[in-house]
């Protein structure tokens, strides 16, 4: 009898939480469409900083093509498997990047005059209602640009894109975007602890060069750093080395099949460090 | 048992602290001074539903601390707060439903919409039913005056304009308690008076528990039946305005002009103090805790043939005034 309670509790408790995850689907939605509408307050300036972006990152792939192409080869890699890394990595940053930057962006200012108060005085659960108010489109540029390089790299590689290497992608790219959604949330949460957080952003922007490589170019130090520390690594180099099939001993073996399970835990963890984080703010007063 | 109950309430902050100069970089990095401040200490109250009340206090006294307690921002030190029978603070979300909120130097609306698009915003996020919501938007518009605005984006409003929709919008989904932190600040008279009829309206018609802090004394004057006089963190004053008035008020000062003295002895007397009398024309000081206006009216006239009077009422202001410098230790 016990058991069957607890089953249709359990049910029950599920049942609440889908119903919850809808809610906030629905106000991501709204959300979006008032920024959108807002946006268009500004739809120049949003044209303007997509391609300005785009042609940033085309401009890098680009060079990153003739370099390596001068070279023949880094560590192994060619100029297209090497440019792979790049677009994986790119692409995963755009994901997490449309669903947090603007959480990270904002939140320090927010905390900074203590208008996070807003949130709190609102009858909603902190980390959901900030990832339902702060969905950015920014980011379709590094997305689009990612894909084309993809396409283009594969094509060039010979690879025929069959339905199990489209499945086999999809989950690196989650797995990356879960990855540096983790950081972003780290580096968000930290605001309510120092509230400016600029350095700790500079940081993660510029660790995530190292994700552009080949893991085994580095020197040890960096790639230890890169796989148990911050798990860069796992965003794109061993997955993709197992998918393009490389033998190279780089890194620390062949860590390809943990990538989804450190994703989901890395993410796992700084979201808690995100709730812990934002139990021990201190409004600033007025 | 009262809608809000706070409990022997204190809140600390620490603070760290900057010390200036060269020679004091590396202590303000590695070693910083930590000081605790006490923002709140051992407050104890309670309001009952329907009430307007005034929270008066310089700037610094607690009332914001208190206020951000009550309504489930910060959690108190010690002691125990409860709103409509639940813990504000341990039950954030459950508490938020029956609040809405108001911090004047802050805005709540999306700057490049109009007003009305935030409003639909907060329609699904405090899950307002399409019904209500209708009704609420058309009856607020209409009382604050804001059908030729309600299209333009909220960056271009004035402040008046804008606080308007503030205080409409933390209205709409319907709350038992109001928290006002300053909702006249910098505002016109003529938007102040329409915010604060709103306001009374609202109380009227819907029992609203409204609690406000103000440094306009004419916003608590005119809205407010109660004061609560936070200084440095404790209560100094709790009670009715009537009873603040008598308590806080020493003299107000009553004008008369008249055709001819009667005689010339003197009026003055315990709770009457001639200020001035020539050229037809007679101040005094009154104290209207011992005496009505009627009586001094009367006092006046057994001796004067009096034309005409005025009397400036007490000032809300002076008063506040007077109990800030007392607790400062200055005359």
């Amino acid at each position: 009898m016990r058991t069957v309670n607890g089953i249709g509790s359990v049910g029950e408790a599920v049942k609440e939480v889908v119903k919850e995850a809808a809610w906030y689907l629905r106000l991501t939605r709204i959300f979006t469409g008032k920024a959108v509408k807002a946006m268009l307050t500004y739809r120049f300036l949003f044209v303007i900083n997509c391609i300005s972006q785009a042609l940033d990152y085309a401009v890098a792939f680009l060079l990153m093509w003739v370099m390596i192409s001068a070279f023949d080869s880094l560590n192994g890699w060619n100029a297209c498997e090497v440019m792979l890394l790049y677009a994986f990595s790119l692409f995963a940053y755009g994901i997490a990047g449309t669903f947090f930057f603007n959480i990270m962006n904002h939140l320090p200012g927010q905390i900074w005059r203590g208008g996070f108060d807003d949130v709190l005085i609102k009858p909603v659960k902190v980390l959901p209602y900030l990832l339902s108010s702060s969905f950015i489109c920014n980011y379709i540029a590094h997305i689009t640009l990612s894909i084309l390089v993809m396409g283009f790299c594969f094509h060039a590689l010979e690879m025929p894109v069959t339905l199990w290497l489209l499945l086999k992608i999809l989950r690196i790219l989650f797995s990356g975007s879960l990855i540096y959604g983790g950081f972003f949330l780290i580096v968000s949460g930290s605001a309510f602890l120092v509230t400016r957080t600029d350095a700790l952003f500079h940081i993660m922007f510029f660790f995530r060069e190292v994700s552009y490589y080949p893991l085994s170019v580095f020197p040890k130090v960096i790639q230890i750093i890169a796989t148990v520390l911050v798990p860069y690594g796992f965003i794109n180099f061993y997955p993709l080395r197992e998918l393009l099939g490389k033998e190279e001993a780089g890194g620390l073996g062949d860590l390809a099949g943990w990538s989804p399970v450190v994703a989901l835990v890395f993410f796992a963890a700084a979201c808690l460090f995100f709730c812990r984080s934002a139990r021990q703010y201190k409004s600033s007063g007025s | 048992m009262s809608l809000i109950e706070v409990d022997h309430v204190s809140k600390n902050y620490d603070v760290i602290l900057q010390r200036s100069g060269m020679e004091n970089v590396w202590k303000n990095i590695f070693c910083p001074d930590r000081k605790v401040v006490c923002a709140v200490q051992d407050i104890s109250f309670a309001i009952e539903a329907g009430e307007l009340v005034g929270f008066i206090g310089e700037n610094g006294a607690g009332k914001s601390t208190t206020i951000k307690m009550i309504s489930g921002i910060l959690f108190p030190t010690s002691g125990r707060i409860s709103v409509a029978g639940i813990c504000p603070y341990l039950k954030r979300e459950k508490n938020a439903r029956n609040i809405g909120a108001v911090f004047g130097q802050r805005s709540r609306l999306n700057w490049d919409l109009p007003m009305l698009d935030s409003f639909e915003l907060h329609k699904e996020i405090y899950r307002i039913d399409s019904g209500s919501y209708r009704k609420n938007v058309d009856r607020f518009i209409e009382m604050l005056h804001m059908q030729d605005f309600c299209n333009t984006p909220v960056r271009q409003l004035s402040l008046g304009q804008r606080m308007k929709a503030e205080v409409a919008l933390s209205m709409l989904h319907e709350p038992a308690i109001l928290y006002l932190d300053e909702p006249t600040i910098g505002l016109d008279v003529l938007a102040k008076q329409q915010i604060r009829e709103f306001i009374k309206e609202r109380n009227r018609l819907e029992g609203i528990t409204t609690i406000l802090t103000s440094h306009d004394m004419k916003d608590l004057d005119s809205i407010c039946k109660r004061i609560i006089i936070l200084s440095k963190g404790s209560i100094l004053f709790d009670g009715s305005m009537e009873r603040f008035k008598q308590e806080y008020t020493k003299e107000s000062v009553a004008e008369f002009t008249y055709a001819e003295k009667r005689s010339d002895q003197d009026i003055s007397s315990g709770s009457v103090r001639v200020i001035l009398d020539r050229e037809h024309r007679l101040v005094v000081g009154y104290s209207p805790a011992k005496m009505t206006t009627a009586q001094l009216v009367e006092t006046v006239s057994a001796r004067y043939e009096i034309n005409d009077f005025t009397i400036k009422a007490p000032d809300i202001e002076d008063m506040v005034r007077g109990i800030y410098e007392r607790e400062e230790g200055m005359p």
